[in-house]
């Protein structure tokens, strides 16, 4: 069976269709994995495929660019993605601890999702302190 | 036509040639191309091996250029002045080059089908040190069969892209691409696929290392006890002029025609590379003049220096055509 | 000074239509903007390079993919004011020719994403973008486009591959942007304050606004303070504060948090080069310091650093340089795209052998090592990526070398983690 995506992303993905000339749809790729992301949770292979129909793009490009991106998650998350940022500014000013006491808390290393599948901790290298997505289906 | 001199020796050259493509019709002096395929639309730019300098930019702006450029995506300009190999700088830079090209690689020549025809086995005899200044370890993937022909070795790659400009210029659908980023980016197909199409062994052609190699020469012979010779056939799909590696009376493999600067003169399809190895599927033409510099003329009979010079001539006319 | 921080602009009909885009184009060069994204290249010349003489669309694109560590100027600008950076893309794309243009904004900002949206249909309902705006016969269209975590794509041709739905590898140049950039078309882009910079320069005129500042270095500065002060946050400057002052006034940074000694500044972002204490006050000649693009590059790179994007990163005695260095590597590591050697190897390279030697594990070698590295890098690469990895290295090592050999010389003491290298230390590495 193919996947479908809710009415409502298919309506944010016609619409962000519409900001690239006709002939350049493969342009609304980034914004279109944003919508598919927050909706599937994560960028699973029948996801990206989906997409490169929606797009007329190959399979492969999608791959190429989901896996660049840090933000794009090939792999299952937890329902609550916290990133806390490590970078200089931040660590001076106590990321480590921030990082190592929700680690503690939750019982997990940085890249590791708990087991009730809630929550997954990662290091952003950005420019805020800390982070929350929230991924609410969780297909 | 715009003339431009690389070290010392100058050419006219037709507007729009690169300064590599300027130093090949010289003909000394070549920078080093580790992905730059002039076949290959797009190719270049990305190993940094080809970096010269340039001191002047051009007659009416003379002015050197601040850094170090890639002498394949820069174009010539009138009374361009470029050093290559008489710069002290150019050199040091393809050192450091050659050595980061090298710190995550296996160096298991001595396994690799590719040895004794690998362009960073030149890279680095030329340019190489003799021991590694890196600790640590090296980055490592699984070997994976990309199509039931072609073997790709993640971690001999240099990640030169032409593979997937050979996918994406010469093949209905590429299904490989680049994954992932910085140091772990990889060739893959992502998901289990095999790269099936008729003209997908010219990745192995043209990938200049170990990275992707032709399942059906595996381990069967080192190129070096190999003798190249040419042949052609009537072909359906491609112009059928090949290369026949022999080992006695047997073809270990077959292979595009590649000329001085190891590209191929003409893609072939995969019929040609992996079902043809019988000497009465070919009209032969004869052996393949190979540099004497290369461990594959071990066993060529010596040709004398004034017929290399007409070759090389020979060579040099038909580019400039 | 205040004129980022305005909602008091001018009625856009007094512009297009009444002046020409060249016009407009002079009043820019005339005010002498200078890029505010970190190189600094003067705006109105960078948008006269804009390739006219063809039938091509030209397109204006915003680079507001702020993703220097330390720098958060635009993120400021647009959550706060974003009808000031709608009103420049008009101004600017007017001048430029561009009927589309597009804001790339970072993944990481899509709160931000969604004001700039309900501000852009806010003027689109007003008539301030569309068709024939305010009557004048100018359309524009203005879109949103964001990314997804990757800091190369603030390179303006990775930016670009990026809008193009691809990956964000750097295109080798020549062909530049102005000629062939978005689509094979014509493409300017600016970061978000240069944009925002050109309503008061129109507002007030370009002559009036070159009167700002000190000599090259005119108009007012976005910079993002952080670190161990007592007042993060962005601050609107006049360019040409002193750099003391702008630290410890009551007006800017407030000081050193808990009285402590200053130790070094990185002036403007991650990737420039850091200044310890005894050069950052003062010039190489002895003049005071000032928050100018010339004054913080006085002396180059020997004695100097970088006015970069503003983002203004103060460390206090308590800080360790070998772990700040580390860190910066480990950043430029994660977000080096891979596509050309020197910086794909050499950025995991560098950041592997800091990580050595600040917990305790590298040895004489390595800091020369670290040295020949960085200068390999340097210059080498596709895009300046490579720079601004190689950058940080070389000054933390010319400027704290007793350090590092610190770390190397006494490997059980810098295990530690809270053991922090002070300067008295410096007779035990000699």
């Amino acid at each position: 069976m193919s996947l479908i995506f809710s009415q409502d992303s298919m309506a944010e993905i016609d619409r962000l269709i519409t900001h690239y000339p006709p002939n350049r749809k493969k342009s609304a790729l980034l914004p279109v994995l944003h919508v598919v992301q927050k909706e599937c949770g994560w960028l699973s292979v029948p996801v990206m495929d989906k997409v490169a129909e929606i797009l007329s793009i190959k399979p492969i490009e999608v791959y190429e660019v989901a896996t660049f991106y840090s933000m794009y998650h090939t792999e299952q998350v937890g329902k609550y993605v916290i990133e806390v940022c490590h970078t200089g500014p931040c660590m001076i000013c106590g990321a480590d601890k921030i990082i190592s006491y929700i680690s503690d808390k939750l019982g997990i290393k940085v890249g590791e999702t708990t087991k009730d599948g809630l929550f997954t901790l990662k290091n952003c290298g950005v420019s805020w302190s800390l982070w929350i997505r929230t991924y609410v289906s969780d297909r | 036509m715009p003339k431009v001199t690389i070290d010392d020796i100058s050419i006219e050259v037709p507007a729009g040639t690169t300064i590599l493509q300027a130093a090949r019709m010289i003909g000394e002096n070549v920078p080093p191309a580790m992905c730059y395929y002039s076949k290959l639309e797009g190719s270049g730019g990305k190993c940094r091996t080809c970096l010269v300098k340039v001191t002047k930019g051009s007659e009416k702006d003379p002015r050197p250029m601040p850094k170090l450029v890639a002498s394949c995506r820069t174009t010539v300009m009138d009374g361009m002045e470029v050093r290559n190999t008489t710069s002290p700088e150019v050199t040091d830079a393809r050192k450091g080059v050659t050595e980061f090209l090298l710190i995550n690689h296996p160096l298991d020549c001595p396994v690799c089908d590719q040895a004794g025809e690998c362009k960073l086995q030149d890279l680095s005899y030329e340019h190489g040190l003799a021991k590694s200044r890196y600790e640590f370890k090296r980055r490592e993937f699984e070997r994976k069969d990309i199509g039931d022909k072609i073997q790709l070795h993640m971690n001999r790659c240099i990640l030169c892209y032409r593979c997937t400009q050979v996918a994406e210029q010469l093949t209905p659908e590429r299904v490989h691409g680049v994954l992932n980023r910085g140091e772990v980016s990889e060739i893959s197909t992502f998901i289990e696929q095999a790269v099936d199409n008729e003209f997908s062994g010219n990745m192995i052609d043209v990938c200049p290392v170990g990275a992707l190699t032709d399942k059906t020469f595996r381990f069967k012979s080192r190129v070096w006890f190999t003798k190249p010779v040419n042949a052609h056939r009537n072909c359906p799909t491609c112009s059928g002029k090949v290369t026949l590696w022999y080992q006695g009376e047997e073809v270990l493999r077959v292979t595009g025609r590649k000329n001085r600067w190891n590209e191929v003169e003409d893609f072939i399809c995969n019929e040609c590379r992996f079902d043809k190895k019988e000497t009465k599927d070919w009209q032969i033409e004869g052996p393949v003049s190979v540099d004497s510099h290369s461990v594959i003329s071990q066993n060529h009979p010596k040709i004398e220096l004034p017929v290399i010079q007409k070759l090389i001539e020979s060579d040099k006319d038909s580019t400039q055509k | 000074m205040d004129i980022l921080n305005t909602v008091d602009t001018i009625p856009l009909e007094n512009i297009l239509g009444k002046k020409s885009p060249d016009e407009v184009t002079e009043e820019v060069k005339t005010s002498g903007l200078r890029g505010r994204g970190g190189a600094g290249f003067p705006s109105g010349l960078k948008w006269s390079f804009l390739d006219k003489s063809t039938d091509k669309p030209r397109y204006l694109l915003c680079n507001a993919d702020e993703s220097e560590p330390g720098t958060f100027k635009d993120r400021l600008l647009m959550e706060k004011n974003p009808h000031l950076l709608i009103e420049g893309m008009i101004l600017s794309s007017y001048a430029l020719g561009c009927e589309t243009a597009y804001i790339y904004i970072r993944g990481e900002y899509m709160f931000i994403l969604r004001i700039l949206e309900k501000a852009i249909q806010e003027a689109y309902s007003k008539g301030f973008l569309g068709k024939n705006i305010k009557g004048t016969g100018y359309n524009l269209d203005l879109y949103v486009h964001p990314g997804a975590g990757a800091y190369i794509c603030g390179e303006e041709t990775a930016l670009i591959e990026s809008l193009e739905g691809k990956r964000g590898n750097p295109r080798i140049k020549p062909p530049f942007p102005a000629v062939s950039g978005l689509w094979d078309c014509p493409t300017i882009v600016n970061n978000v304050e240069t944009i925002a910079a050109v309503v008061p320069i129109l507002k007030m005129g370009g002559a009036e606004y070159a009167k700002i500042g000190i000599g090259r270095s005119t108009g007012t500065k976005l910079i993002s303070a952080s670190g161990n002060i007592n007042k993060p946050g962005v601050y609107e400057i006049v360019m040409g504060v002193s750099v003391e002052e702008f630290i410890y006034s009551d007006e800017y940074c407030g000081g050193i948090k808990d009285s402590n000694d200053i130790k070094a500044c990185v002036p403007g972002g991650s990737s420039v080069p850091i200044l310890p204490k005894h050069l950052l006050f003062k010039e190489s000649t002895g003049e005071p310091r000032l928050m100018t693009y010339e004054s913080l590059s006085e002396g180059g790179f020997q004695t100097g650093s970088m006015l970069g994007s503003g983002g203004f990163i103060v460390y206090d005695e308590k800080q360790c340089i070998v772990r700040n260095t580390w860190n910066f590597a480990r950043f430029y590591h994660h977000e080096s795209c891979g596509q050309c050697s020197p910086c794909r190897e050499g950025t995991g390279w560098m950041e592997r052998v800091l990580h050595n030697i600040e917990y305790g594990h590298g040895n004489s070698d390595d800091i020369d090592l670290l040295w020949d590295i960085q200068r390999r890098i340097e210059g080498n690469t596709i895009c300046p990526l490579g720079d601004a990895a190689a950058w940080p290295v070389a000054a933390a090592i010319r400027h704290f070398r007793h350090e590092f050999e610190y770390h190397v010389k006494y490997p059980h003491r810098v295990m530690d983690a809270d053991h922090v290298y002070q300067p008295e230390m410096k007779t035990l590495v000699n």
